[in-house]
């Protein structure tokens, strides 16, 4: 077992390469959970890495010990100094391949700069190449409004219409999960239907669906389920999948009650979905909504 | 005691005692040896003054006037008679012994002799005989009606003296008989238990030990009235050690209420119980040696014999019940079977708190196992479903063991149940447990796992569009099958929109059901997943000079570029990082069922995956320089969506499998990389047939060496 202590006022070692095989300056990604994060309670920080240690497990693997001082709180209450250990492969091809699910991101070097995410847990970190990042700069922003007033609905109908992916995401969530009435459940439907990126449509169609639908009033039911049907032929597979998933799910009294009718080339993708479904109960039971969604036909 | 009296008859059928009936005769004949006298001492007047006369006085000896009801299996003294005349009253004459009825009965000696049948000849004894004294031994044979009731009488005739004052003289016995009762475990509660169903002797009644963690029982004892009823005497309660087996006595039932034991002998006046049985408890102290290793209990009279009734117990002790279940063997060289420790219960409590253990539903074969003292005490088995239990279906399926300590259930039940061991109260086995019997409960809730029914429930993502080499830097030409950069989501659930940024996904949603009224007991500690092989690796890059790069799998280090191959490691190969081998580091990295809602009846989980296998190519070999030309081949892998109980963590229960492949796109040096050929292969729904299946018979992988730590780059 070897052992290597790495310290901060020695020098910055790399290796940093070599524990994640990036290099450059890389954007930070918008993909982030921020709401949930915000919502549980994590910390979210930036740090500087004081200390690296690094020792060999003798079976491929190396263990890697990160030695964090907190430089600025953006949410929550972070440690002003902790440590994290995590396993990863030793060789430089395995940690390409396999990138650890945290601290896949960080640029393991004394004196880097990181976004840390933690709860419990570490839950997050990725490198701050850039103090100027957009999605830092978007996270800054969400976070220092809801320091301000969490909760503001008007914000998040504001920034349901934002080209900024952080702040989108937020909202729709935010939304999905804590706001009312039928002008959210309206925006939100629209949301969905906005042409828009994969990933941000699959997300808002999920918190709509998860979320949303089950507390919207008839009319919000009803602009979900619109939204919905209208997807049922896009040309992307997952998202028609998605759609046809969750209209399918909908119980044929509820669609009966809210009056929503099919077109006959959403009907024509449903019938397809619902014949090739090998759950006898299941088809019936998609029959059934296929019969409710196209009642006046 | 009893006072040692002689009675001698008097004439008229009266009796009266003496400390010396010889004294009395003696000297009655001294003062008249020339005539007779009556039975006041007064001369007979007819008597012929001129003719000598002698006399003859018969006796009944009872130094002990109260003898025991000997039962078959009790040994109480039989208690002397004494058959005697004063002098020897000559040559034919000879004393008749009578006894109406047939309460006691009389031997030749104290233990084994003759007895007497009363044929006439052997209840008779010659004049010298009796002069000499002829000692009967009697047995009691069935209850006096009253005390004293036993009418002995000696009848002399013949000789050559006259009898005085009486022909016949008479002794008293009483007969008692003595009833101790042992009783089974209690089959109504509020009701007093039953009598023991077996011999309370030869069986008895098991009662197990308190050994401080377990409760236990006390077993009831019943002294009954002594008959007769109006016997005066003081009866005695003796607890009597087996050769190591040991009992108390106790007044109370509740061992924790009273948990002392009463002295031993324990005394109860007759007059006590007139009124009715008393009722005592018994109690094991010291285990027996064996199932034959009985204690007991006598119950006996003061003065007389302590030997009038028994009954008697077999004293065990239950140190644990274990439950082992077998873990997944590793698939390269069937090891780590029997690595999970043993889950114990020390209770006999049908709670189901922190110490009850949960399985999976297919998990194979739990082996349950009783340690217990002695060791060939019969062990019966029972299962029932938790009370509160709404699911109703069959009970697991259960088969005797490796021999009766053990226990084989199968894990193919759903609930909550209780796998019980426990000692039927006769030593017998049942598969009905009274409510007092002890035992050790092993409260186990199986947790079902299906597939919600829907495809949509059950889903194989492939997405071809996301194959991509924008990492690649000027020295290297990164593939990668997914928009992330290879990383996989952060911690915890995430969505189908997440799994739109990777080449490979899996979606089952599942129902768990488990215990209790809702179905949800157990159920957290249970976690889902998919653990993957890699099955092949056929991915090889070529550069122009003919050499070539792939990935190889070894415990050894990377060789140098065309350095010989080392030992590779077999495929299959388990798809991941960590070093762990139990929970969920066997699981892929992406693997989240944190997912979970809470159905009306059990939950919903919905477990994910992902996977975005990327290709890391030098554009120029490293030690020749030569350009890179082409790339070919992929990947297979199998997942396995499995689960696992926190309870067993290495034992994993397959519920579906998909076989996947992936290819990489092409490479041209004039053009680069180009996306033709990428793409994931594979079913459209995981496979569940035949699940829930065991590991090892899904052909699961789920042990070390991991691919990441032995993958290495080779160039040849």
């Amino acid at each position: 077992m070897s052992r290597v202590f790495l310290l901060a006022s020695v020098l910055l070692m790399m290796f940093a390469a070599a524990a994640t095989g990036q290099t450059g300056k890389k954007r930070m990604d918008e993909h982030l959970n921020l709401y949930q994060w915000i919502r549980s309670g994590a910390s979210i920080a930036v740090c500087h890495i004081t200390q690296l240690e690094q020792e060999t497990e003798g079976n491929g693997l190396q263990s890697i010990t990160i030695h964090l001082v907190r430089q600025e709180v953006l949410w929550g209450n972070p440690k002003a100094e902790s440590t994290f250990t995590f396993e990863t492969a030793e060789n430089e091809i395995g940690r390409l391949k396999r990138p650890h699910r945290v601290w896949g991101r960080i640029t393991l070097a004394v004196g880097g700069r990181i976004l840390l995410v933690a709860g419990e847990e570490p839950l997050y970190a990725n490198d701050i190449a850039d103090t100027k990042d957009p999605a830092l700069a978007s996270l800054r922003a969400i976070v220092q409004a809801e320091k301000n007033a969490s909760g503001d609905t008007a914000r998040y109908l504001r920034w349901l219409k934002s080209p900024n992916m952080v702040e989108l995401l937020f909202a729709a969530e935010a939304l999905a999960r804590e706001g009312d009435g039928d002008s959210v459940w309206h925006a939100l439907a629209e949301a969905f239907r906005t042409p828009s990126d994969l990933f941000v449509k699959m997300s808002i169609g999920g918190l709509l669906w998860e979320n949303a639908f089950p507390r919207a009033s008839d009319l919000g039911k009803a602009g979900i389920l619109a939204g919905t049907l209208q997807e049922v032929s896009n040309p992307q597979a997952a998202l028609r999948a998605f759609a046809i998933d969750r209209v399918l799910a909908t119980a044929p009294e509820v669609i009966q009650r809210l009056g929503v009718r099919a077109g006959v080339r959403e009907l024509q993708a449903i019938r397809e979905r619902a014949d090739a479904e090998t759950s006898p109960d299941v088809r019936i039971q998609m029959h059934r909504v296929l019969k409710a969604l196209a009642a006046d036909r | 005691m009893m006072p040692v009296v002689v009675a001698v008859s008097n004439g008229d059928g009266g009796t009266s005692s003496s400390s010396s009936g010889r004294g009395l005769g003696q000297a009655v004949a001294a003062a008249d040896r020339e005539c007779p006298v009556d039975a006041a001492g007064n001369p007979i007047s007819s008597c012929p003054r001129s003719t000598p006369v002698l006399f003859v006085t018969p006796m009944v000896e009872v130094p002990h006037p109260v003898v025991l009801v000997k039962r078959p299996y009790t040994s109480p003294l039989r208690r002397e008679v004494v058959l005697r005349t004063d002098v020897d009253f000559g040559t034919g004459g000879s004393g008749l012994f009578t006894v109406p009825g047939s309460s006691v009965r009389f031997f030749t000696a104290a233990t084994a002799g003759v007895l007497i049948s009363f044929s006439g000849t052997d209840n008779r004894f010659t004049a010298n005989e009796l002069a000499r004294g002829v000692t009967l031994w009697a047995e009691g044979v069935s209850p006096s009606g009253h005390v004293d009731d036993i009418v002995m009488t000696l009848t002399i005739s013949g000789g050559n003296r006259v009898p005085r004052p009486s022909a016949t003289a008479t002794g008293r016995l009483t007969a008692v008989r003595l009833t101790l009762d042992i009783c089974g475990s209690r089959t109504t509660a509020g009701h007093d238990p039953p009598l023991l169903s077996a011999d309370k002797v030869t069986v008895g009644r098991f009662l197990m030990r308190p050994t401080g963690t377990s409760t236990h029982h006390r077993g009831m004892l019943i002294v009954r009235q002594a008959e007769p009823a109006d016997f005066p005497g003081t009866l005695l309660l003796t607890p009597v050690a087996g050769s190591s087996g040991r009992a108390s006595a106790c007044r109370a039932e509740d061992p924790v209420a009273d948990p002392t034991a009463l002295s031993s002998p324990h005394r109860m006046p007759a007059a006590d119980l007139r009124h009715g049985p008393i009722h005592l408890w018994a109690e094991g102290s010291a285990d027996s040696h064996g199932r034959s290793d009985r204690a007991s209990f006598h119950l006996g009279l003061d003065g007389v014999d302590p030997d009038g009734d028994r009954v008697s117990v077999v004293v065990f002790s239950l140190n644990r019940l274990e439950a082992f279940l077998r873990a997944t063997p590793c698939r390269r060289d069937g090891s780590r079977s029997t690595i999970m420790p043993k889950i114990t219960s020390t209770m006999d409590s049908l709670v189901f708190d922190a110490t009850a253990m949960v399985v999976v539903h297919g998990c194979g074969r739990l082996r349950l196992e009783l340690f217990m003292s002695p060791n060939d005490i019969p062990v019966s088995w029972t299962k029932r479903r938790a009370a509160d239990d709404s699911f109703s279906g069959s009970l697991p399926t259960d088969s005797a063991g490796a021999d009766a300590r053990h226990r084989d259930v199968q894990c193919d039940a759903t609930g909550s149940f209780h796998l019980i061991a426990f000692v039927d109260d006769v030593g017998g086995t049942s598969t009905v447990r009274k409510l007092e019997e002890d035992g050790l409960v092993m409260n186990t809730t199986m947790v079902n796992i299906e597939f919600v029914p829907g495809a949509g429930n059950n889903v194989v993502l492939l997405n071809n569009g996301v194959f991509n080499s924008a990492d690649s830097t000027t020295t290297q030409l990164k593939i990668q099958a997914g928009t992330t950069h290879g990383y996989a989501p952060a911690p915890g659930a995430y969505t189908d929109a997440v799994q739109t940024q990777f080449a490979f996904g899996l979606k089952a949603v599942v129902k768990l059901t488990g215990g209790g009224v809702y179905q949800r007991r157990g159920l957290d500690r249970v976690r889902l997943g998919y653990v993957q092989h890699i099955v092949s690796e056929t991915f090889v890059a070529t550069y122009t000079d003919g050499r070539t790069y792939r990935v190889i799998y070894t415990n050894s280090p990377a060789p140098g570029p065309g350095g010989p191959l080392p030992a590779v490691i077999a495929f299959p190969i388990h798809d991941e990082s960590a070093a762990a081998l139990s929970g969920a580091a066997a699981f892929i990295t992406s693997s989240t069922d944190d997912a979970r809602s809470a159905l009306a009846l059990g939950q919903q989980r919905t477990v994910r995956m992902i996977d975005c296998p990327g290709n890391f190519i030098d554009l120029q070999h490293p030690t020749t320089a030569s350009p890179l030309r082409s790339i070919a081949g992929g990947n297979t892998f199998t997942a396995f969506l499995s689960a696992f109980s926190n309870d067993f963590d290495e034992n994993f229960t397959v519920l579906g499998r998909v076989d996947w492949g992936i290819t990489y796109g092409a490479y041209a040096p004039t053009t680069g990389w180009s996306n033709a050929g990428a793409g994931v292969t594979g079913p459209a729904a995981i496979n569940s047939g035949g699940a829930p299946q065991q590991g090892e018979s899904a052909g699961m992988e789920r042990c070390t060496p991991n691919s990441i730590a032995s993958m290495r780059n080779y160039f040849s």
